[in-house]
């Protein structure tokens, strides 16, 4: 235990920089899912900020919220109250077509797997993302191409359907989704469990490569501590959810 | 963009969507063979008759007399004076008479007796003449000319001896054998009952009617005959000048030396179609149904394909894709599949007609345009494509939910 940071230290540390808006604070957020439709129950969170540029490793076994805690995040699911800001824009105060647009434009996001659009080519996968986030220009490709070779992959790979590609291929492609539209914030949920040992670390170098290159905020959620080395600053997540009980 | 990926969605689930494209496009074939058919039915049905002003009968219901004269269907009721159809003829009013004699059969095919007149003056179509594709109009007494259909059916070609019986059976006890008719002209398809006619003269009509002897006597010396007809069953007028249709109409029906009636034909084949409306109406909710039930199975496919996507949902959504915009792309697909089975199928209609015409026509007498773009079938068009919008309402409402409750989850 003694290698996560309690959760009143980190507040403590990081009140000593003030200066910088957190890219990511969660002010006493409780969420409680409306009917039994999903048995994961109830979360609160009474304090929990991310520094800008910060990689968070957040660890928890499964059922743990962490999956809830990514929702609240993402702004796709919206707390019962509290506050979820994201670069210092309170999501629960947009509608939700602005929390849609605003994930869309501000988060990248990268699963375990299926991140991509099955029927869709590499390149209209991409082209998707910045349609949707209205960021499309003439110069996407060539950025999705710089993307790609900064991930070590073929930039012949564009033209490909996304079935034809390998789990780690696909992994790597749905990183080059997620940076497209230039995010502030990257949240990753176990994208590496079906991947084999040596693509786990060959994705984990890049990811965290790019991410620190271009200063992108990440939180890396996962239940595999091994993967916790590769990151600064690693959380529990049964030590920020306060309380939990069965719906 | 969202067009991309409904098709490029719609391609992944190739077999789904194969099936139920055919079963629209068989749908949509059978709606537009439907209507293209009614539409030209009702047009051909009232091509049969053109140029008429007043059609002259002995008094009964104007459908009935409307059905002997030209669709020489029924029997007519009662015959008018042949002095009355010469006292017409000579009306300054009137401009053509064409004498109409039914009542015999000729292996099936109703028997005709007229005179030149017939020939001349009986428009069809878009004021079409009868024209011969062999021989000529009567020259002698038995002279015979046959329409299209009884030609062919029966095999005959010109200068051929037939027979007419008394009566409308195909066979019948009084067999007229005593008269040897011979065929002098062949018409040309016109697509309505003329083809389905063996057109003799009026005088011709009297003398099968004679006694044997009387008749034989004829035979040998066919130039003999020279009485006129005592009677007529009906005929139709042309007029020097359309507005003297009702003056006349009235006098003709107030004409005291006979019983006569005469009817408008353009308001004799309304009534005649209203009364048949109600099988077109038949036809085409049997169209709609097959219709509907195709666009079932489009919002079952697309409902049952639901479940499989909802890994694709939650991806949409990340990329911040809205409900409503997940819901649009569904409805999207569902229209671009309606709406490429709408056009395969008026290709595929108008393809079928233009090759198929000919065949048609000489098979069915079916004179059907291959130009299917009537107002009506766009307007039928327009109906589907709303159809469509109607049913893809529940499996896009379904998106909709699931999109809403989608989660960035990756238990799958």
């Amino acid at each position: 235990m003694d290698q996560f940071r309690d959760p009143t230290f980190q507040l403590t540390k990081e009140r000593g920089f003030r200066l910088s808006v957190p890219a990511v604070e969660v002010i006493d957020l409780h969420h409680k899912y409306d009917s039994s439709k999903r048995s994961a129950g109830a979360i609160a969170v009474p304090h929990w900020q991310v520094t800008k540029g910060e990689h968070v490793f957040l660890h928890g076994e499964s059922g743990s919220g962490k999956s809830t805690l990514l929702n609240l995040l993402s702004g796709v699911l919206s707390p019962k109250s509290g506050q979820v800001r994201i670069l210092n824009q309170d999501l629960t105060t947009l509608s939700n077509r602005q929390r849609d647009a605003f994930r869309a434009q501000h988060i990248g996001v990268v699963f375990q797997s299926f991140n991509l659009i099955p029927y869709l080519s590499v390149w209209k996968n991409i082209q998707l993302a910045t349609h949707l986030a209205k960021k499309y220009t003439t110069s996407t490709k060539e950025k999705a191409k710089q993307l790609l070779l900064s991930l070590k992959l073929d930039t012949q790979l564009l033209d490909k359907p996304v079935n034809q590609l390998s789990i780690g291929q696909q992994q790597r492609v749905a990183i080059v989704r997620a940076l497209i539209n230039e995010p502030e914030l990257l949240l990753v949920d176990e994208p590496t469990s079906a991947l084999d040992a040596s693509a786990k670390d060959a994705f984990m170098k890049v990811l965290l490569d790019l991410s620190k290159r271009r200063n992108i905020t990440m939180v890396f959620v996962s239940h595999d501590k091994s993967l916790m080395h590769y990151f600064d600053t690693a959380t529990e997540v049964s030590s920020l959810i306060k309380s939990r009980e069965a719906a | 963009m969202l067009l991309h990926v409904a098709k490029q969605s719609l391609l992944s689930r190739k077999k789904t969507a194969l099936l139920t494209f055919l079963s629209l496009l068989i749908s949509m074939l059978v709606l537009f063979c439907v209507e293209h058919i009614r539409l030209q039915a009702k047009s051909s049905f009232n091509r049969t008759i053109s140029g008429t002003d007043l059609i002259v009968g002995a008094p009964s219901g104007q459908l009935n007399l409307l059905l002997y004269s030209v669709f020489r269907m029924g029997s007519p009721t009662n015959n008018i004076k042949y002095e009355s159809y010469n006292t017409l003829t000579n009306s300054s009013l009137v401009k053509w008479a064409i004498p109409i004699s039914l009542g015999d059969s000729h292996k099936g095919f109703r028997v005709l007796g007229t005179n030149d007149v017939y020939f001349q003056h009986y428009r069809y179509g878009d004021q079409r003449l009868l024209t011969f594709s062999s021989g000529q109009k009567f020259e002698t007494l038995f002279d015979t000319v046959i329409g299209s259909d009884v030609a062919k059916k029966l095999g005959y070609k010109i200068g051929d001896e037939v027979v007419i019986s008394h009566g409308i059976g195909h066979t019948s006890f009084k067999n007229h054998d005593k008269s040897p008719f011979v065929i002098s002209g062949i018409l040309a398809p016109t697509g309505t009952p003329v083809d389905k006619t063996v057109h003799v003269s009026l005088q011709a009509i009297d003398a099968i009617h004679m006694a044997p002897a009387q008749l034989q006597k004829l035979v040998n010396n066919p130039a003999s005959y020279s009485a006129e007809p005592q009677s007529i069953t009906a005929m139709m007028l042309g007029l020097n000048n359309k507005f003297s249709t009702f003056k006349l109409q009235r006098d003709i029906n107030n004409y005291d030396k006979d019983r006569l009636m005469a009817v408008l034909p353009g308001v004799a084949m309304t009534e005649l179609w209203g009364m048949m409306s109600y099988v077109e109406n038949v036809l085409r909710v049997i169209a709609a149904l097959v219709l509907i039930s195709a666009l079932f199975g489009l919002s079952t496919m697309l409902l049952a394909s639901i479940n499989e996507r909802l890994s694709e949902i939650a991806v949409f959504r990340v990329l911040g894709a809205g409900p409503f915009k997940i819901m649009s792309l569904i409805f999207l697909e569902a229209l671009l599949l309606t709406f490429v089975a709408l056009l395969s199928a008026l290709f595929l209609v108008s393809l079928g007609l233009a090759t198929m015409k000919d065949w048609l026509a000489t098979q069915f007498g079916l004179f059907l345009s291959p130009n299917i773009f009537s107002f009506e079938v766009f307007q039928l068009a327009g109906l589907v494509l709303l159809a469509t919008i109607f049913t893809a309402l529940v499996p896009s409402f379904e998106v909709y939910k699931s999109a809403l409750h989608s989660q960035l989850s990756n238990k799958r």
